[in-house]
């Protein structure tokens, strides 16, 4: 199994693959003429994929892990404390 | 067979399974709903099949027309698929109930007056809710008590607006987005709302579905949210609300799949998002995103169910139903792992899977209409479908190292893997022919959308490498706690809960204190009724601790002062007399 948690340079080493991957299909898209820079739809100038992904994906892991998680996680018995039917 | 209704044979299915024993329960789930997919195959469009019921009034409950063909057609198909993962099952109950709560959602689709809608509409909603109830964890009681209430609610709005359209005089199913936007319109707005799972109104679904049976949350998994944004396409089209409200599910359901623990609650939150682009797509109205509604609705069973059919194999396996405790599971289930990968790439959008030919119509859709953020934030949602199951459950539960918390209880039943094999099949099948499988059985108008174009499948693939790598970099945080996220449902699980329970107790402190002080009255009444000799004593309601006969007698002086009244009454009387 890979342990990506423990082993950090193997992690390293992955998250180079997906960038080298993401740059690949982007140069492919941007040498078939997939893309138009004067193009009024922000996803298809060139590049901007990659922008949205990697910051849209931040966004999302800050909003959920960061913000949300310590506001609104509780203990798993939040709900049930003081009942009887409590343990299922 | 030609004409006969499916929704009816899964019914029947249903109550045959029931009374049957183990083997013949078996042979029958697994084989007879296919009946039901040979039924709709037959129907031609425009079938409108009705009998006359009370007063001369009609029910149309059989309609075929492409709309209702196209999902009629998806229940059946998963009516089989489901059929076959849940023939294991022992309990007769569960089996009947299954059964008919895909009949009963064939039965709405298919109907053509409200009055017939209604009643699958209802039946719909008590079949599912004995599939919660049927879990023997005593969590699912509660569960499945608010699932019936929230339920209620929304039946009882779309009571309220059948009653109204029946006393204007319509009695067929037609589409209200035109208007009059009265008070019918709103009951029926409000009741498919809380069935589509909207935010605030989708905690019936992300608390109920995983407190369901394990094969019942798979059937749950495609049914009550299709049947509602069936209803909505239908009746609600081109309605602009919905645009919002659907942008709202997609974000709202991808965020909180990020911090969820439980497999099946993540899941759970991602129907309330891949439905939220259903319901912007019925919301902006043109025929592409109606088609791309009806076609991630088609996709969104076979994807979901095949998510739902894989993680409930893995918990019926090991039972264990939390990702920090799962880990190496690709080792140990490489199968169930293969099947995964296909529905994890299939809901993310992955070219070659059917997630890519439907969600990216919605989204197109949404640009061709110049709703460009609405297209942004629709995209945004989707990466986070990528990281929460391509990324956070693939890694966490299958590729991450086994932590030894899920030991294997028993076998993955032959059937189920069957079920997920047939759901993997098609999910990809769709995925490589859209054209010859989807594209061609959509309802409104050709399909001008074509998928597999460079810049659609390099964006694609660009999302999915690059959006990794934020996972990646974050990845030692990323492993969810074993904890709850608050929601909506807080509100009636905790404030709203107080309040009833204080009012209940102040109401029933006042009836005891009322109740007290008229039993005394009563008491006190019925005593002088028995005794009307105490009102000519002084004290009569003083209290005697022994009963004494002195207390009942009337005093000497009365006896003489009636003697001598009537001595001198009579000398009186004889003196004038003489």
């Amino acid at each position: 199994m890979i342990d990506l948690v423990g082993d950090s340079k193997k992690r390293w080493r992955v998250i180079g693959i997906c960038l080298c991957l993401g740059l690949i299909f982007f140069a492919v898209g941007f040498l078939n003429g997939a893309y138009d820079s004067h193009s009024e739809e922000f996803l298809t100038k060139p590049g901007a994929m990659i922008l949205f992904s990697f910051v849209g994906c931040w966004v999302l892991i800050i909003l959920a892990k960061l913000i949300m998680t310590p506001l609104l996680q509780r203990d798993e018995d939040y709900y049930e404390k003081g009942r009887d039917d409590a343990n299922d | 067979m030609i004409d006969f209704h499916p929704g009816l044979i899964f019914i029947f299915v249903g109550m045959l399974a029931a009374l049957c024993q183990s083997t013949g329960r078996r042979m029958i789930l697994a084989c007879c709903p296919v009946l039901a997919l040979v039924s709709i195959c037959n129907q031609t469009m425009g079938t409108d099949l009705s009998f006359q019921f009370v007063n001369d009034f009609t029910l149309h409950y059989l309609f075929v027309d492409p709309l209702s063909w196209v999902f009629t057609a998806i229940f059946c198909v998963f009516g089989v698929i489901g059929g076959i993962y849940s023939c294991h099952n022992k309990s007769p109950l569960e089996a009947l109930c299954s059964m008919a709560y895909v009949g009963s959602s064939i039965g709405v689709v298919l109907a053509h007056d409200w009055v017939t809608f209604l009643f699958f509409w209802e039946l719909e909603a008590v079949t599912s809710t004995f599939l919660i109830w049927n879990d023997p964890r005593p969590t699912s009681r509660g569960a499945g008590l608010r699932y019936l209430m929230i339920h209620t609610l929304s039946g009882n709005c779309v009571l309220a607006g059948v009653v109204l359209k029946l006393t204007q005089g319509d009695i067929l199913v037609h589409s209200l987005a035109e208007g009059p936007h009265d008070l019918a319109f709103w009951c029926f707005l409000i009741g498919f709302c809380v069935n589509v799972a909207a935010v605030p109104f989708h905690t019936w679904l992300t608390e109920g579905y995983p407190a369901a049976t394990l094969t019942g949350s798979v059937f749950m998994s495609s049914f009550t949210t299709k049947v509602a944004v069936y209803s909505l396409l239908r009746v609600f089209g081109g309605t602009e609300l919905l645009i919002g409200a659907g942008v709202l599910m997609a974000l709202y359901g991808a965020l909180y799949a990020v911090m969820e623990n439980d497999m099946i609650r993540l899941l759970s939150y991602h129907i309330v998002s891949q439905v939220g682009y259903m319901v912007a797509g019925a919301g902006i109205g043109t025929a592409m995103t109606m088609n791309g509604a009806t076609a991630h609705a088609v996709s969104d069973i076979l994807f979901k169910s095949l998510l739902f059919m894989c993680c409930n194999a893995l918990t019926y396996a090991t039972g264990v139903r939390k990702i920090n405790q799962l880990g190496g599971m690709a080792k140990r289930y490489p199968v169930i792992c293969i099947f995964f990968i296909v529905g994890a790439f299939s809901i993310a959008g992955v070219p070659g899977f059917n997630g890519f030919v439907s969600k990216m119509m919605t989204i197109a859709g949404a640009e061709e209409a110049h709703l460009e953020t609405v297209a942004l934030l629709l995209e945004l949602a989707s990466i986070g479908t990528f990281l929460s199951i391509c990324f956070k459950m693939l890694y966490f539960i299958f590729l991450a190292p086994d932590k030894g918390l899920a030991p294997e209880k028993r076998p993955v039943e032959s059937n189920m893997m069957i079920a997920m094999a047939i759901g993997a099949a098609l999910c990809t099948l769709i995925g490589c022919f859209p054209e010859l499988t989807l594209y061609r059985h959509l309802p409104f108008g050709p399909v001008t959308y074509v998928p597999y174009t460079l810049p659609h499948v390099t964006n694609q693939m660009i999302m999915g490498f690059i959006g990794v790598i934020p996972f990646l970099m974050f990845l030692p945080r990323m492993e969810p706690h074993t904890a709850i996220s608050l929601d909506a449902e807080w509100f009636y699980r905790r404030p709203l809960k107080m309040a009833f329970l204080g009012v209940t107790y102040l109401c029933f402190g006042l009836c005891r204190g009322l109740g007290h002080v008229w039993g005394v009255a009563v008491n006190q009444a019925m005593m002088a009724c028995n005794n009307p000799m105490q009102f000519l004593d002084a004290k009569p309601f003083r209290p005697k601790k022994h009963y004494s006969p002195d207390n009942y007698r009337t005093s000497i002086a009365d006896t003489i002062m009636i003697i001598l009244t009537v001595l001198f009454i009579c000398i009186f009387y004889f003196r004038t007399s003489l």
